[in-house]
């Protein structure tokens, strides 16, 4: 497939010829609020990891069970994968409550993994286990491609031993409100702390898409926990103990507490973040432009709009001001309900529907785009492999200062019109704390630090750049003016950048009073499939992964892909997700 | 000895060279060039620390331009490379000849990768690529346009090998961009404020 989030398809047709795509604007798509309003969809990577795991028929085993009878020891789960065997090695642990905590700065919990490149044999599970349950402070090899560490829901997972024990399945109502057995805290992947680079894992076929190896070892990190609950179920309940049954365990995910590490990478990696907002306008694009649906199609998503309706109700926060956000989805959700039917039956479904919940905001429209994505596989499919952008942002030493002048005025209005004098336009910095390396945000008026910041302000840098302008000619050469002055290197590369990757830059001011750093972590989280996002701030999320997604047990069945915007439930009903026709 | 993945080092390598007083664009370019370095298996240790040592210039010196031809000489530092190579771009320069350089490994990585088709890179004027003088102290070099052709490692090194010392001082330099902890951030982290037995 080309490339369509390459350069030079902006000048020319996208990806085939009978394409006139109107493209969203980044000036609409990059903001700070639509950011925030994203939703999983179709291209999500947990959802093409689901697919691929689907087409190789990967079959899962349990290559080693070393737990005790308090679910304490190791487990080695495996997965052959294109060709290669990766395995999952968890370790269980003891943690007392007052160790128990989300926070990078953590040092123990209740399960350490990593993602083994091969089938580890008993000395690589015996040198990993003092390495991988110390996390950040081990010592690693290329072998171990990620690094990851998860927490117990109390609660749920004592609820789900207990019932198991007894010969009884958990409450589905329980399930509902949690979704998950563990949280992870974190999943470390690229070379970080000396595991795999990236660059040396994406050469294995099926782990090239982004965070591939990441969305592979969160899946096993959820069977994982199903395979622990069994285990301490039958530890406890012997000959009385049940397994988790299979929708139970379809209602499970993985939770994920999630902070502003996430929010960096976004703005270091321009040209990905480009790439993925590139693939998903181009797939919303194309569904626009489809002609009629035909009754079956019209059939599947007038489920799906019932299905939507039904998760919806199940999103419940304790964030206030999300859950007003939440509800008036809920209520503009259900006033389509009238007219739905006959909306998808008209000409050009997809658009109409687009624009009419364009009209209503933010987040309609975001929810709107996963909607009308997700059964055209036909017309998107594959596009995620251009999801994988590797090149780094070229400077142009021969551009006028009159033409970067002009790339200044046509891509980063929003910098423009901020009142850059003001303190609440400066009133944040990003920084790396000390402590652990975690990305923090702090405040410029009450904090020190702000010398070390991140380079994130760049309405600020931005105006440096055009008051050393306003000195030199305009038909001055970019590379006489780095030679005067090379602190502007890093802007002037970015604002030539974003003239061939227009969705590079996010539009809004990162380091304003007004920012939150939530709207970063949602869009990132939601092109890893997350759902369920439950803010405890304006700077961390909890969400949940993979809660829907086919098992190990059920990967292979007819319609595994189908389980978009899931509902739990106690038993299989036509409007869940479990439909024969994905 | 230590032994990193390529991105623990481009990543130290980047905030070390921040921590040394250098931009945010050089020092991306300068962590851009080790890394080249790095995947063709060659780790600029000596290089790495003897720029942690030294004064970052304000300024680069400005490139004579010779007709077609562009010319760095004297003590030419990274920032130095980085303005010749602006220059041999903004004029189409044919030919770029460096001499005195005081990093030539990172100083031949940053020209190595500062590929721009349809206009060339730059490759050794018997037509050599630059991979091919990695590891060599030469400090003069000449270089001619050639047509655009990848310098880069046919697989990538699952681990590279430093030196403890240059190590140790890339985690000096770095350090010395982070900010100490304080209270008030701590408690805005993610999982702050909760109870995490639920």
């Amino acid at each position: 497939m080309r490339d369509i989030t390459e350069p030079q398809m902006h000048e020319a047709p996208l990806c085939r010829q009978e394409d006139a795509l109107d493209l969203r604007a980044p000036q609409d798509v990059m903001r700070l609020e639509a950011l925030g309003a994203s939703f999983p969809h179709r291209l999500s990577f947990k959802r093409t990891l689901i697919r691929k795991l689907h087409e190789q028929g990967a079959q899962l085993s349990v290559a080693q069970n070393r737990l005790d009878e308090n679910g304490f020891g190791h487990i080695v789960l495996s997965m052959p994968f294109c060709g290669r065997v990766y395995s999952l090695i968890g370790y269980s642990r003891a943690l007392a409550d007052e160790d128990r905590t989300d926070r990078v700065i953590a040092t123990a919990w209740d399960a350490s993994f990593c993602l083994f490149d091969g089938v580890p044999n008993d000395d690589d599970i015996a040198y990993l286990a003092d390495e991988v349950t110390h996390q950040e402070a081990g010592i690693y090899h290329e072998k171990v491609m990620t690094l990851s560490r998860a927490n117990k829901s109390v609660r749920l997972f004592q609820h789900v031993v207990e019932a198991l024990a007894q010969g009884t399945q958990p409450r589905h109502e329980m399930i509902a409100k949690i979704g998950y057995l563990m949280r992870t805290t974190a999943v470390y992947g690229n070379g970080k702390f000396g595991i795999a680079d990236r660059d040396f894992i994406k050469v294995h076929e099926g782990l090239a898409g982004p965070f591939r190896a990441e969305m592979l070892t969160v899946f096993l990190i959820r069977e994982f926990t199903f395979q622990l609950a069994d285990h301490c179920a039958r530890m406890r309940g012997g000959d009385e103990a049940v397994s988790l049954a299979p929708l139970m365990r379809r209602n499970l995910g993985v939770g994920n507490s999630t902070g502003l590490g996430m929010a960096p990478f976004l703005i270091h990696h321009p040209n990905l973040f480009h790439s993925w907002i590139m693939v998903r306008e181009t797939a919303l694009a194309r569904c626009r432009q489809i002609a009629a649906l035909v009754p079956e199609d019209q059939d599947r998503y007038h489920a799906l709009y019932q299905r939507i309706t039904a998760h919806l109700a199940q999103w419940q926060v304790d964030d206030k001001g999300y859950q007003v956000t939440i509800a008036q989805l809920r209520a503009d959700w259900a006033e389509l309900g009238a007219k739905i039917a006959s909306l998808l039956g008209q000409d050009r479904p997809f658009e109409g529907l687009m624009v009419w919940a364009m009209g209503k905001g933010d987040d309609m429209a975001a929810l709107m785009a996963s909607f009308v994505m997700e059964y055209t596989g036909d017309e998107i499919d594959g596009l995620e492999e251009c999801m994988t952008q590797s090149r780094d942002p070229m400077l142009e030493p021969k551009m006028r200062l009159d033409e970067l002048e002009a790339l200044i005025e046509a891509h980063y209005q929003w910098a423009l019109a901020l009142d850059l004098a003001a303190k609440p336009s400066r009133a944040q910095f990003w920084y790396v704390s000390e402590e652990k390396l975690e990305p923090r945000l702090g405040n410029a008026y009450e904090e020190d630090g702000q010398s070390r910041e991140m380079p994130f302000a760049m309405a600020y840098y931005i105006a440096d750049l055009t008051q050393a302008m306003a000195d030199e000619a305009g038909d001055m050469m970019v590379a006489e003016l780095l030679m005067k002055r090379p602190d502007l290197r890093y802007i002037v590369r970015r604002i030539q950048n974003v003239n061939h990757f227009p969705y590079a830059e996010v539009h809004g001011n990162l380091v304003g009073e007004a920012c939150r750093p939530i709207d970063l972590l949602r869009c990132k989280l939601s092109f890893f499939g997350a759902s369920k996002f439950d803010p405890r701030s304006d700077r961390w999320t909890r969400i949940t992964l993979y809660q829907g997604a086919p098992t190990a047990l059920d990967l292979h069945e007819t319609g595994a892909d189908d389980w978009a915007f899931w509902v739990v439930r106690d038993e299989a009903s036509s409007d869940g997700g479990l439909s024969d026709r994905g | 000895m230590a032994h990193l993945s390529v991105n623990q080092l481009v990543s130290e390598t980047r905030k070390a060279m921040l921590g040394t007083g250098y931009h945010f664009g050089v020092a991306d370019d300068i962590a851009r060039a080790a890394q080249w370095l790095s995947a063709h298996g060659f780790v600029p240790s000596d290089e790495l620390l003897a720029l942690m040592n030294a004064d970052s210039k304000p300024e680069p010196m400005r490139p004579v331009i010779d007709g077609q031809h562009v010319l760095l000489e004297g003590a030419v530092g990274l920032a130095d490379v980085m303005a010749g190579l602006d220059f041999c771009e903004a004029f189409e320069a044919a030919g770029f000849s460096l001499k005195g350089l005081l990093y030539p490994n990172l100083s031949r990585a940053l020209i190595a990768l500062r590929a721009s088709p349809p206009t060339g890179r730059f490759a050794l004027d018997e037509g050599a690529m630059l991979s091919s003088l990695i590891g060599s102290a030469k400090a003069e070099i000449d270089l001619v346009r050639c047509a655009f052709a990848p310098d880069l490692p046919e697989a990538w090194p699952a681990r590279i090998t430093i030196d403890d010392d240059c190590y140790e001082m890339l985690k000096k330099r770095a350090f010395e961009t982070y900010v100490p902890s304080s209270e008030k951030s701590r408690a805005a982290g993610a999982g702050a404020g909760l109870n995490d037995n639920d």
